[in-house]
């Protein structure tokens, strides 16, 4: 099993839209809605993000804390997830 | 509450008639504009839905829709960062678009001054307008203008 990590907006099209494709292709994950974060928080999960993405950039999905896909990339994401 | 249906058939005669065109993707549109929506309740002001706002007007100005490189990334990519808006040719096929790279932090680009052949409107930009938003002509009738 894969450990996926979403960094995303509550507000983002592209950010659901791989929400929708990740829960089609049948993988939990874990998302982090960092528009919903504030103060000390935010500040922690953004370097965090940083670390996989310097643009900060959303969404940015993290697998395995190793491989990152950054905007909507459906094939991109299949391709990582389906081996 | 569903204003939207009423506020897109208003404003999208105002934005064609300027060259610019919502995607026509209405599930799309209708997100991303609720997503702005979101964002004035939250800051008071239209951030744009697929960025990060830090709060405070002055750093979050540049990407309060439409943002500072909206023009530019539907001239090279279709459509903007977040998809509100789409070239006219995106919007007349209705082509699919994809999700773009954020250039918000980019260097800004080279300027040239432009003016529309016809009505003699001038702008600075990197490239001339699709369309006129004066006069409704094509970017093709504008050229580089040097001041005499």
């Amino acid at each position: 099993m894969f450990e996926l990590k979403l960094f995303a907006l509550s507000t983002c099209i592209w950010c659901k839209k791989t929400e929708k494709h990740l829960t089609d292709m049948g993988f939990k994950y874990d998302v982090v809605y960092m528009d919903k974060l504030a103060g000390e928080e935010r500040a922690q999960a953004m370097k965090e993000l940083e670390k996989f993405n310097a643009n900060r950039s959303f969404p940015t999905l993290v697998i395995d804390g190793q491989k990152v896909v950054v905007g909507f990339k459906p094939d991109e994401i299949r391709g990582a997830l389906m081996r | 509450m569903n204003i939207l249906p009423e506020l897109i058939k208003k404003l999208k005669p105002f934005l064609e008639k300027r060259g610019y065109f919502f995607n026509p993707d209405e599930e799309m549109t209708n997100a991303l504009l609720e997503g702005l929506w979101v964002n004035q309740e939250r800051y008071g002001y239209r951030f744009c839905p697929c960025r990060l706002a830090t709060g405070e007007y002055l750093p979050d100005r540049d990407a309060v829709c439409p943002c500072d490189v909206r023009d530019r990334d539907i001239a090279e990519f279709g459509s903007c960062f977040c998809g509100l808006y789409v070239s006219q040719d995106v919007f007349m096929q209705k082509k699919e678009i994809a999700s773009i790279p954020d250039r918000r932090n980019d260097p800004k680009p080279e300027n040239r001054v432009w003016r529309c052949q016809v009505c003699g409107y001038v702008c600075a930009r990197s490239e001339a307008p699709d369309v006129c938003p004066i006069c409704g002509v094509a970017h093709d009738r504008f050229e580089p203008y040097q001041f005499a």
